[in-house]
């Protein structure tokens, strides 16, 4: 089942048409929601808790509609927003214990669920703690452990790393990774940060100025048109590339002992070219894989 | 190999939720259990009652003397004691509370949506299956729990102790629904007071905005007022006699402030227009003079329209996302 369901939906800040014409399908999984700032993905998760009203079109959640029952979607999603959200004067387990039971949970479930999910976000040490007294990266966790501590069918994390050091964002990606993978919770991240999404997601969303853009796999996303290969031999070889130029292989690009070839034909043909013009040329390939470019280099065609 | 600083074993919440519609039940009881674990509550729950606690000991010294003089065969103190209107008392007592029902009001109020809109706190709330109304009852309901604790326990306290010690002075019988006249009493400021600060308190992103406008509104009020009564007063040098002016757009005027509508109400209530303990007899000095209550014609329907006005105006104010038009 889709998580998310849109068709030609349109929401307006006044005049200004922050999504226009949206229509996607988000299936089950980590979907990385992409964008330049101001590109409407907080829009977007917004409009999906119900937070905007979309001017045209329909979105559904989990199969709920956003208009009709947008409670029963809150109820099934955790939203861990881009800005703190702390609510003043409570202790780090009594925030996440407050939320509980607004999201449903009866008041002592609610104090059990609390303390295991702070310990699941490493914020174990800290649960007595002021909230207002944390640094980002425990803010950044807090948050993240109020958007599961109702067990949600799905995530909405916008910007989940925005403000971490490195030690700090790499341990949120991986507590995204392991909710994803391990905790059967579909997660939507909006971030601008390629490498976040790539290290977190199967799929991307791609939007660009209110409008979508590309949806897809992100290995297919990276794929080059007419599928070259990357090879690295031990050591530049000129009389490699004489063998390749003889077997129809176009050599594209050249740097030291990296070569990117291209050629017509299955890429078990070529592979199987390349690797007898290495022994054609005594040449010893050190690596040889379909090459691809960066997801940074796929957003920006995606968005040019 | 590094260890996860985060704990593996964790499952995701699988049991059911409670299928409730009334998730202000949770901010409520925040708010109300938020209150009154102030010491500030207490320290002003217990000065807000200082009229009766005055007033009992005078009455009590009274009741000493009266029981003395019996035995010598003179009743001035126990004339004193029939002629106490309760009634009166109570009013006395509605009345000095209102200062310390507008702390209050602040202490539990001021932040109760100004620091969520500084935290961004709402965005948490309304995440959650809670709806705009929801929160908004919840917050008034915690203030207005908060505000009758306050301002029902030293009324309800004189009362009993009053119904206990004094039942033969007529405490009981002078006004047969006074108990219940007094927790209407209580109920309706309280309602008045939360709606207005809820109100003031949604426009403001911190709390302590709120709450000096929530006192600047009070105050201006009140000296406004005591302009008014002291217009309304024509004094007569020849005689040294004092009238008021008791006209009804007087009344009205003198009736306009926070307290001033609270007070109005309650001396339509108790039927009674001047608070406090008579004079002994043969005291020299004018009795005490006060302005009659503004119509309920004018009183209720103000009441009414400041509370649903600023309570509305909160649910106005409330929103997850900032949205300009």
């Amino acid at each position: 089942m889709p998580v998310v369901e849109l068709k030609n939906l349109t929401v307006q800040y006044g005049e200004f048409k922050a999504l226009q014409d949206f229509t996607c399908t988000i299936p089950e999984g980590c979907i990385g929601l992409l964008g330049p700032n101001g590109a409407g993905k907080t829009t977007l998760i917004k409009t999906l808790l119900g937070f905007v009203e979309p001017a045209e079109g329909s979105a559904k959640v989990l199969g709920i509609d956003i208009t009709k029952e947008p409670r029963e979607v809150r109820r099934r999603v955790g939203y861990m927003p881009e800005q703190d959200c702390h609510i003043p004067g409570m202790t780090g387990v009594g925030y996440v214990a407050y939320l509980a039971e607004l999201a449903g949970l009866p008041p002592n479930q609610a104090l059990r669920r609390a303390h295991e999910v702070l310990e699941y976000c490493g914020l174990g040490e800290a649960r007595y703690r002021n909230v207002e007294t944390f640094s980002t990266g425990m803010k950044q966790r807090i948050k993240l452990a109020q958007a599961l501590v109702h067990g949600p069918k799905l995530l909405l994390l916008d910007e989940p790393t925005n403000g971490l050091d490195p030690r700090g964002r790499d341990e949120m990606l991986k507590l995204i990774i392991d909710i994803s993978r391990n905790k059967q919770v579909n997660v939507i991240v909006s971030s601008h940060l390629l490498p976040d999404i790539e290290k977190t997601c199967q799929e991307v969303v791609v939007v660009f100025g209110g409008r979508l853009r590309k949806q897809g796999n992100i290995a297919e996303l990276k794929k080059i048109e007419g599928l070259p290969i990357d090879i690295e031999l031990k050591e530049p070889s000129p009389d490699f590339v004489s063998a390749l130029l003889r077997r129809q292989i176009m050599l594209l690009n050249n740097s030291g002992y990296n070569y990117r070839v291209q050629a017509s034909g299955a890429p078990a043909v070529v592979n199987r070219l390349v690797m007898e013009a290495a022994r054609e040329s005594k040449a010893q390939v050190r690596m040889m894989k379909p090459a691809e470019r960066s997801l940074e280099e796929a957003f920006l065609e995606v968005i040019r | 190999m590094k260890r996860s600083i985060f704990d593996l074993s964790y499952r995701n919440y699988g049991a059911a939720l409670v299928e409730h519609d009334h998730a202000w039940l949770p901010i409520a009881r925040h708010v109300f259990l938020t209150t009154i674990k102030k010491k500030a509550f207490w320290i002003l729950t217990g000065f807000s009652g200082w009229f009766y606690a005055v007033t009992l000991i005078i009455v009590f010294v009274m009741e000493q003397i009266a029981q003395s003089a019996r035995q010598r065969g003179a009743g001035e103190a126990a004339n004193f004691l029939d002629r106490i209107e309760w009634k009166g008392v109570f009013l006395g007592g509605i009345g000095t509370a209102q200062m310390f029902f507008c702390f209050v009001a602040i202490l539990a109020g001021a932040g109760a949506i100004a620091a969520d809109n500084r935290a961004n706190a709402l965005l948490a709330y309304l995440s959650k299956p809670c709806t705009k109304s929801d929160y908004v009852f919840g917050k008034w309901l915690g203030i207005f729990l908060s505000l009758m604790v306050f301002s029902l326990l030293p009324n309800l306290i004189f009362y009993f102790y009053g119904a206990l010690s004094y039942h033969s002075y007529g405490f009981l019988s002078q006004d047969k629904l006074m108990f219940f006249k007094l927790v209407l009493l209580c109920m309706v400021s309280s309602a008045f007071y939360t709606s207005l600060i809820l109100g003031i308190s949604s426009v403001f992103n911190l709390g302590r905005n709120a709450g000096a406008t929530m006192a600047a509104v009070y105050f201006l009020g009140f000296f406004f007022t005591v302009m008014v009564q002291s217009s309304s007063m024509q004094i007569d040098f020849s005689n040294g006699s004092v009238k008021v002016n008791n006209s009804v757009p007087i009344r009205m005027a003198f009736h306009s402030s926070v307290d001033g509508l609270v007070l109005s109400l309650a001396k339509n209530m108790t039927g009674s227009t001047v608070g406090g303990l008579p004079l002994p007899q043969g005291a020299t000095g004018n009795q005490p003079m006060g302005i009659s209550a503004a119509p309920l014609a004018y009183t209720i329907p103000v009441l009414a329209l400041v509370s649903f006005g600023m309570t509305g105006l909160a649910w106005k104010r409330v929103r997850a996302v900032e949205v300009i038009g």
